[in-house]
């Protein structure tokens, strides 16, 4: 079984090699890909979960959306830390997108840095929200 | 960043030039070469007042000093030579990561029959002025059409997305003012001629939106620093607490070829 931090790990352990186009894009997807199922966790964990309606966007967006715009019953700590959570994700769901969909675009060394350097961001703040979430569980 | 235009003319403009030149770093407004260029400008103000507060306005951006930049563009507008006025600080605004004011002073300047249209439309969407350009575009190509020629399917394409999610000109704006903050605590203006570049991202089983990568020249980890700012700054400061629908923006690092754009 995978966590979100062996994905990032693999991302990592990827670019030290990586030296074309090609495998930066698997660094970025991979690296994405585990602060997303980092923030999925967190938000999933809540103790009142967003009452936007998504029905109409897709998986990710949909959860950005709930991140971005949480419950309000949520304590205030939490709701700053699901709205940063939110605002990160969007920031890296761009270079995930060129580099899974945008073939013609040529992915940079720079871009995976950036995304794994923000997939750490994700990951740590999910585990503050964690760490939060144990010490006061709210009702 | 972009250069101040040469319409401004002369030793004190072409002295502002090498300064942009040497690099995209916001300056000490108390170094020596800078307060000399100060001088001959307050030189110049006994001659022509308007074009020493354009040159005035000019420094003040490359140095970061907000408040000077508006005081400078305030008093400018007192005198004869709107355009010029305008389109100065249409540029000096842009340099100081005022992008809100810039769109502002934008919306005067694209209008076709003021002539900035040819000049300014490329730059004015890379401060989020898509529909701007888009609504003048047909009326621009008529009254100049060489426009004919050039590809705007970008503008097109980024158009149509911000009718589908109902994002504004302005909302942009107000993301890359936020960036701008930034920029200024962060001493950096944009590299190259364009402030961001501009792609339209439609992935499966996602709503379209726009994508604004702010290109820097600086290193990864002081371009993930400033990313990370900006998210916390939309959650503390961006209506909502969130990007626009629509829209996302970061910081990224420039390329040779937009490092080459602007030498």
């Amino acid at each position: 079984m995978a966590q979100p931090e062996d994905l990032l790990a693999y991302a990592i352990k990827l670019l030290k090699a990586a030296s074309s186009h090609l495998e930066y894009r698997v660094v970025i997807e991979q690296a994405y890909y585990g602060a997303y199922h980092a923030a999925r966790q967190f938000e999933e964990a809540l103790p009142h979960r967003s009452l936007v309606n998504t029905s109409n966007t897709g998986s990710h967006d949909a959860l950005f959306q709930r991140l971005e715009c949480p419950n309000p019953k949520l304590d205030y700590g939490l709701k700053v830390i699901s709205q940063d959570i939110g605002a990160q994700m969007r920031m890296l769901k761009p270079l995930r997108e060129l580099a899974t969909y945008e073939l013609q675009e040529a992915l940079r060394v720079d871009q995976a840095e950036e995304t794994i350097a923000g997939a750490k961001d994700v990951i740590a703040e999910c585990a503050k929200g964690r760490k939060k979430l144990q010490a006061s569980p709210s009702k | 960043m972009n250069k101040v235009p040469k319409t401004l003319g002369g030793e004190v403009t072409d002295g502002i030039n090498a300064l942009l030149h040497e690099t995209d770093k916001l300056r000490d407004g108390t170094a020596p070469e800078i307060q000399n260029l100060f001088e001959r400008i307050r030189q110049l103000q006994k001659v022509d007042a308007q074009q020493a507060f354009l040159r005035f306005g000019a420094l003040a951006a490359i140095c970061g000093n907000v408040d000077d930049v508006f005081e400078y563009y305030r008093k400018a507008l007192l005198l004869p030579g709107e355009p010029d006025t305008k389109h100065e600080f249409w540029v000096s605004m842009g340099n100081a990561g005022l992008y809100g004011k810039a769109q502002e002073i934008g919306t005067w300047l694209l209008d076709p029959r003021r002539g900035f249209f040819p000049k300014i439309w490329e730059q004015a969407v890379s401060i989020g002025q898509v529909l701007a350009v888009w609504n003048r575009l047909q009326e621009a190509k008529r009254t100049y059409p060489d426009l004919s020629g050039i590809d705007f399917s970008l503008v097109e394409r980024a158009a149509a997305v911000m009718r589908e999610r109902e994002l504004s000109d302005e909302k942009i704006g107000a993301i890359l003012n936020l960036m701008g903050e930034i920029q200024r605590a962060h001493r950096i203006m944009y590299a190259g001629r364009l402030a961001s570049l501009l792609k339209v991202l439609r992935p499966p089983e996602e709503p379209p939106y726009l994508y604004f990568a702010m290109p820097l020249d600086l290193g990864v980890s002081e371009i993930h620093a400033m990313n990370r700012e900006l998210a916390r700054l939309v959650v503390e400061k961006a209506p909502a607490g969130t990007f626009p629908q629509g829209m996302v923006a970061s910081f990224t690092k420039a390329q040779p070829v937009e490092l080459r754009a602007a030498a």
